[in-house]
């Protein structure tokens, strides 16, 4: 009995109980209350004057397992109950198992999991295919039928196949189901030009694997803070980026209670200082490699590094060890550090402090902090590398640790930012896309790019790779359940390129809603949620347990709503490969393979070992087993010999000859792109050096918490509870007549963005922040300007130089009072 | 005995999941909610002889729904009996009675109810009084993701030590003896402080 009664924050549900007047008032009612009478038993409290009190209609009915959006929040997907009631959902509730005190392990979801009933019964939702009637990215529509739809798409692919060849066809990443069925079907084709990278960290997981290997680009879990006495984050919020389920979020404010120092480097005080401003070090947007250099300078000059340790792991942290190509040259890290090197300037806390205006005591103060801890757990969130030049950014960053040997062990990271400890999560959760036959890949972020001019863009200049060029525009376009035209920078750019019918020739969409991006589409098909169908989820959470969820269709998509599976099957059909495609079996039998081809797999890794049949998790929908803390790279430090790292030299390349080859080769765009075969600070393109008399202000964006990028920005009750704003420091805003609540116009030579303004002194001067995701409203043929406020109106489209991926946080701008 | 909220303001970002699954749970709509999250801030900055800048900038939130007044001034105010208080503290409007007059909504110094523009009806947090039949917490504070909200026996929640009972923005506690314990943030300011701001009004 008392198992089910809950308690609360230093204070147990059961006290409550046992002293409460309530209890008195139920025995006049003549039933048992509390933790184990049923709401069915209770009686109606007419005594107290008030109306009769049932329990809340959704107690009573039919609770599901279910999950949030599949892809989640990168680490964090939580396992949701759903209360459903004649076939609709009426609550959602978090996962209630395990102890909800402080410290314990409970992965209560946040306020977007809250809000799943309202995004899966949005009125909004698109409920049938449509077809365009009006120009692209006028919204003008017309309801079709299904028929109708696979069989243009159909007709459409094999047209452009022949004309173009399969090299002609992309599929934009898919963010809502990330299930590869559309991916099966281009292949089963004859396949398609691939995509590498992601929005998320497209620099960072580029050039990490450089320095560190495949596993370069991860980090060790938040839960290794509670083995920590110093946390460096970098650009880091899991308070808004990973803030439900048992997350980083939650790590971070139990290491915190433990008494753990923690230290949050970035522009604006974000959430995960709030209340504990202490915690926050400002700096400007962009520099944080200069604060990473300074700080590595202030240890290397004050002796405080274990050289031989380093050279141990790494290759090129000084002349010692450097390779045979790049000796006597002082090309290392600590000639470039010590002001030995190329540049011959020493990276001093004085060198740094006007770059990021942090003052020269403070950077060393910190370094020195750095130097006394015991075990650091220094990361770095994926905004700092989202930047001109961020791939050298990450790396900079990364140093810190390996040069003060916090790494390899518990309670450290590498670098990264904080992530799973175990990493094989997501085959169950897809079926298996098969082999793409076309080998040619450009980056995800080059999408536009290809569209444009794909038949000029190189191997050297523009990041493709499994050929020296691309044969050919992209002429068929399937955005997959991606708003990428809202989350890419510069949409008038992507505007003037999509809204073109000669160049790609034809786009489809499948979305839930008529989003910006669908908006160009000349078929759109109405989506449906992984709740709605038949699916098997990977619960990612920090790092103290994995899991998986089965799911059984908790609900039925609305009106003509159809699984992408069922779509791509019929259009395999048509075009005579459904055979090779289904392979005999319906989407729910896919779901039966996979669990049961990846087992063998799984059984091997940390946790797994008890891990369900496929008869067991069908019954019990929900399967977590706790796995033991473990820190990232431990073997490797425990035996570079033994487990060596898979790069060049299998150790750590702090000095990267293939790094070293590639900028004697490539093509670089722009004065300021740097590929540099070590760390290095340098501002890149558009960085704050870049700021005018007309466009004085900086502008970055961050991941906010009322959204997941774009999806969910429809659903009111979020965008009331965190609006839409532009953080503008009183500095600024005074001179120019703003006050908070105000409405400004933000502008650049790319565009202009109406938004409210927050004036705050979370956000250091001279820079302004928004967050990303904000649908566009734009009117192109009239006066331009965004009523919606989308950051990425601002932001650039340049490449970076080695990944060819986005570098949205560097924006120049101007902020004026509406 | 009667009952209270406790809130950890060291434990709060401020991230309105309790105001979610608040509005979830009660099915309210962007124009009504019963639990709202003031973001106060201040502070200052300074601008060193290199132009280096540090900061005496703080903010903290306040995650505030009904207090349960110990001298609710809704209660006294009702000109029909419909807002009272149960007896074991929790402030409740019985809609049999209630003619949305607002006079509630009008003294409550803590903004706690509200006259829905839907119902006409005098409209607030009611302690999740069925989850507590059933032996649950309040909705909110089984949803918060960091273990900020607390709810229990207002005695026991008060003899916790270093715990007020009021910060800025919210009154000082001898109005209405609000049945509530907050354990301040470090940066949390008093109730009569002129120096902070609240950064969100539209949001509250």
């Amino acid at each position: 009995m008392t198992e089910t009664i809950e308690k609360t924050s230093g204070v147990s549900r059961r006290t409550f109980l046992k002293g409460s007047s309530l209890a008195a008032l139920a025995g006049v009612g003549g039933s048992a209350l509390y933790g184990c009478s049923t709401p069915e038993e209770e009686q109606p409290l007419s005594e107290t004057g008030a109306a009769p009190t049932v329990a809340h209609p959704a107690e009573q009915d039919e609770v599901f397992w279910g999950t949030c959006k599949s892809d989640g929040c990168g680490q964090t997907i939580c396992p949701l109950r759903y209360h459903v009631k004649d076939g609709a959902i009426t609550l959602v509730e978090a996962d209630d198992r395990g102890d909800g005190e402080f410290g314990g392990v409970q992965a209560r979801c946040c306020l977007r999991g809250r809000s799943m009933r309202q995004w899966h019964q949005h009125p909004d939702r698109l409920k049938w295919p449509l077809k365009r009637t009006g120009p692209r990215g006028s919204g003008q529509y017309e309801r079709i039928s299904w028929d109708e739809a696979v069989q243009t798409i159909a007709e459409k692919l094999k047209y452009t196949i022949d004309t173009y060849g399969n090299e002609a066809i992309h599929s934009g990443v898919t963010a809502i189901r990330n299930d590869q069925a559309l991916e099966r079907l281009l292949n089963c084709l004859g396949g398609y030009l691939g995509g590498y990278g992601s929005d998320s960290r497209g620099q960072l997981e580029t050039i990490m694997p450089y320095m560190m290997g495949s596993g370069g680009p991860n980090g060790s879990s938040m839960t290794n803070t509670l083995h920590s006495d110093l946390v460096i984050q970098f650009g880091n919020n899991p308070a808004t980026t990973r803030m439900g389920g048992a997350s980083a979020n939650y790590d971070l404010a139990r290491a915190r209670e433990k008494g753990v120092e923690i230290i949050t480097i970035d522009y604006w005080m974000n959430d995960s200082c709030v209340g504990h401003p202490e915690e926050w070090q400002p700096i400007r947007s962009g520099t944080d490699a200069a604060l990473a250099s300074a700080m590595a300078y202030v240890l290397i000059s004050e002796g405080a590094i274990d050289e031989a340790w380093v050279n141990k792991y790494c290759i090129g942290y000084d002349e010692s060890t450097m390779p045979e190509s790049a000796r006597g040259k002082h090309l290392s890290y600590k000639d470039y550090i010590m002001g030995t090197g190329y540049d011959m300037i020493p990276k001093t806390p004085e060198w740094a402090a006007p770059i990021t205006l942090i003052s020269a005591e403070r950077i060393t103060e910190l370094a020195h902090k750095l130097a006394n801890a015991k075990a650091a757990y220094i990361s770095q969130g994926w905004g700092p590398q989202r930047h001109g030049n961020g791939e050298s950014t990450c790396r900079a960053i990364a140093m810190l640790p390996i040069i003060t040997g916090n790494i390899g062990r518990v309670g450290c990271n590498t670098g990264m930012r904080d992530g799973v400890s175990v990493g094989l999560v997501n085959p169950f959760t897809t079926i298996p896309g098969g082999e793409n036959p076309v080998k040619t890949m450009i980056s995800c972020i080059s999408v536009v790019d290809a569209v444009d001019h794909g038949h000029a863009m190189t191997a050297t200049r523009d990041g493709v790779t499994g050929a020296d060029k691309l044969s050919t525009d992209i002429k068929f376009l399937w955005l997959d359940g991606t708003n990428l035209l809202n989350q890419r920078g510069d949409l008038r750019r992507s505007h003037e390129i999509m809204k073109d019918e000669n160049k790609c020739e034809f786009i489809v969409a499948q979305d839930m809603f008529m989003t910006f991006t669908a908006s160009y589409a000349d078929i759109i098909l109405p989506g449906i949620t992984r709740n709605e169908c038949a699916s098997v989820i990977a619960l990612a959470t920090a790092g103290e347990f994995v899991g998986q969820l089965h799911i059984d269709s908790i609900v039925q998509p609305p009106e003509e709503c159809r699984n992408m599976y069922d779509v791509c099957t019929d259009i395999a059909r048509i075009l005579g490969v459904e055979e090779a495609y289904t392979e005999g079996r319906t989407w729910a039998e896919w779901q039966q393979f996979s669990w049961e081809m990846y087992q063998p797999y799984a059984a091997q890794m940390p946790g797994y070992e008890t891990m369900p049949t496929w008869e067991e998790i069908s019954k019990d929908h929900i399967w977590t087993s706790e796995i033991e803390v473990t820190s990232k790279m431990m073997d490797f430090f425990a035996d570079p010999e033994a487990a060596p790292l898979d790069t060049e030299s299998g150790k750590i390349e702090v000095y990267c000859e293939r790094l070293a080859n590639i900028a004697a080769t490539w093509e670089l765009d722009d004065p300021t792109d740097v590929i540099s075969p070590i760390p290095i600070y340098t501002p890149g393109f558009e960085s704050y050096e870049a700021c005018t008399e007309d466009y004085p202000l900086y502008l970055s964006g961050w991941h906010p918490r009322q959204r997941f990028h774009s999806t969910f920005h429809n659903l009111e009750n979020l965008r009331q509870a965190t609006r839409q704003q532009l953080l503008i420091n009183p500095a600024d805003a005074e001179p120019r007549g703003i006050k908070n609540g105000d409405m400004v116009s933000v502008t650049n030579e790319r565009g202009e963005v109406h938004v409210e303004a927050r004036v705050t002194p979370r956000i250091i001067p001279g820079q302004v922040g928004m967050p990303e995701g904000a649908w566009a409203q734009i009117d192109f043929d009239g006066d331009g300007i965004d009523r919606g406020g989308n950051i990425n109106v601002l932001c650039n489209s340049h490449p970076s130089p080695l990944s060819k991926h986005n570098c949205s946080n560097s924006a120049i701008c101007q902020v004026t009072k509406l | 005995m009667e009952y209270g909220f406790f809130f950890d303001g060291t434990r709060c970002t401020g991230c309105k999941t309790c105001e979610a699954a608040c509005k979830d749970y009660h099915d309210l709509n962007a124009s009504l909610t019963y639990r709202r999250i003031y973001d106060y801030e201040g502070g200052r900055w300074d601008t060193c002889d290199n132009g280096s800048l540090t900061h005496r900038a703080w903010a903290y939130s306040v995650s505030l729904s009904c207090c349960h007044c110990g001298e609710a001034v809704c209660v006294q105010v009702c000109p029909t009996g419909a807002m009272h208080k149960e007896p074991e503290g929790l402030v409740r409007v019985d809609h049999h009675v209630c003619v949305g007059c607002g006079y509630c909504e009008i003294a409550c110094p803590y903004h706690a109810p509200h006259v829905s523009a839907e119902t006409k009806q005098s409209e607030k947090c009611d302690g999740c009084y069925d989850r507590l039949q059933a032996g649950r917490a309040p909705v909110c504070v089984a949803a918060c993701p960091v273990r900020a909200l607390g709810f229990g026996p207002f005695e026991e929640l008060g003899a916790q030590a270093g715990c007020v009972r009021a910060v800025a923005p919210l009154p000082v506690e001898t109005f209405t003896d609000p049945h509530l314990v907050i354990r301040p943030a470090s940066c949390a300011q008093p109730s009569d402080d002129r120096t902070g701001f609240v950064a969100n009004p539209q949001e509250v």
